[in-house]
């Protein structure tokens, strides 16, 4: 069969794009308390967060993938070592 | 003398990079080998190795004058992979199913890394001695296990999934300890459970579950990304070697049997399921 080639591309589309953070909202059972508590870190107290990549399609926020925020917080906290180490 | 099943971890925060540096033992974790006092039989083996990097791929090595060689002895690859979201690859499973390499009595090994600046690396391993004197482990067949899984008790499927919410340490040390029904106490009062494998809600390096049935010694459990790998842990370590690797637990130690974990990169809170079957009667080992 013949090759055909498309006399006529496409622009394509651009959606605007979002990054937030916000807490999981996960949940686990206390069992000393008796109740659904909402899970957080063993050190520091702080709830689960995770940053939320987003797309708004036909005016929808869809999200794209989400981030461990204790992850990329770590590697900001290297980067930032990673500077200052080639500053001085 | 018993058998043990035991891990130890080694990690650096923030690598000077681009060439090897050592990493130091997580705390209450040694890199010497325990003396046997028979320098000519292994003491032990190292059955697996695992390794996890914040940010980017890395290399790293174990060895000692005999472990491998002196110089760099046994080194392998960490690749990291930022198409897994957030978790990048941690951990990775480094080691041969099947091949155990021996360690020796007295031993200290040196686990090093080589990667980028300013990351946080952490490597790891699963030794079984087989003739450890002063603490004793509750460990089963996978045999016996798969036999009381399939064959229920007086007519109920006994596996249960046990949850528990674990945190690593924030600077890639151990995190704080939890009880296994601190979240989920649904274990049956004089029963032995065998902890057959698990599954976590994110990738954790590793985990580890301590207590009177482990000799206190923490076994360890890898949390792979792919619960293939995990949810069948301990049968597999069993099945592969056709020696007992299965742990036993107590629902009586349930209190004072603990979780803590550890990790390169903070991952946080983690949601782990324990898989435990119910024995029929009591493991006497």
């Amino acid at each position: 069969m013949a090759e055909t080639k498309s006399d006529s591309k496409s622009d394509g589309e651009s959606f605007p794009l979002s990054f937030t953070k916000q807490e999981t909202g996960d949940v686990h059972w206390n069992v000393a308390n008796g109740r659904w508590e909402t899970i957080t870190h063993g050190e520091t107290g702080e709830p689960n967060s995770e940053y939320i990549l987003a797309a708004t399609i036909d005016g929808v926020n869809v999200p794209i993938a989400s981030y461990n925020a204790g992850r990329l917080e770590t590697v900001v906290k290297s980067l930032k070592a990673a500077e200052a180490k080639s500053g001085s | 003398m018993a058998a043990l099943l035991t891990c130890v971890n080694a990690f650096k925060q923030s690598l000077s990079g681009s060439s090897f540096e050592a990493l130091s033992a997580a705390t209450k974790d040694s890199l010497q080998v325990v003396s046997t006092g028979d320098p000519n039989t292994p003491a032990g083996w190292i059955e697996e190795v695992w390794a996890g990097n914040s940010a980017h791929k890395m290399e790293w090595e174990i060895f000692s004058q005999r472990f491998g060689d002196n110089q760099n002895g046994l080194r392998g690859q960490f690749m990291f992979n930022p198409t897994l979201s957030g978790a990048d690859g941690v951990p990775q499973l480094a080691f041969p199913r099947t091949v155990d390499v021996p360690v020796w009595s007295s031993d200290t090994l040196n686990v090093s890394v080589n990667g980028t600046a300013s990351d946080n690396a952490n490597v790891g391993y699963q030794i079984y001695y087989q003739n450890f004197l002063g603490s004793e482990q509750r460990l089963a067949p996978y045999s016996l296990v798969e036999s009381a899984v399939r064959n229920g008790i007086s007519g109920n499927s006994r596996v249960l999934g046990i949850e528990v919410t674990v945190t690593p340490g924030t600077t890639g040390n151990y995190g704080t300890a939890v009880a296994l029904n601190a979240n989920d106490d649904r274990l049956q009062a004089d029963y032995d459970y065998a902890l057959i494998g698990y599954t976590c809600d994110q990738p954790v390096m590793q985990f580890g579950i301590s207590g009177p049935d482990t000799g206190q010694y923490r076994i360890p459990m890898p949390g792979h990304w792919d619960a293939r790998h995990t949810s069948d842990w301990f049968l597999q370590q069993s099945r592969w070697r056709q020696s007992a690797r299965v742990p036993v637990i107590n629902a009586n130690n349930k209190a004072g049997t603990f979780l803590d974990g550890i990790d390169p990169a903070n991952p946080g809170a983690t949601k782990l399921s324990l898989y435990f079957a119910q024995l029929p009667t009591k493991f006497t080992g």
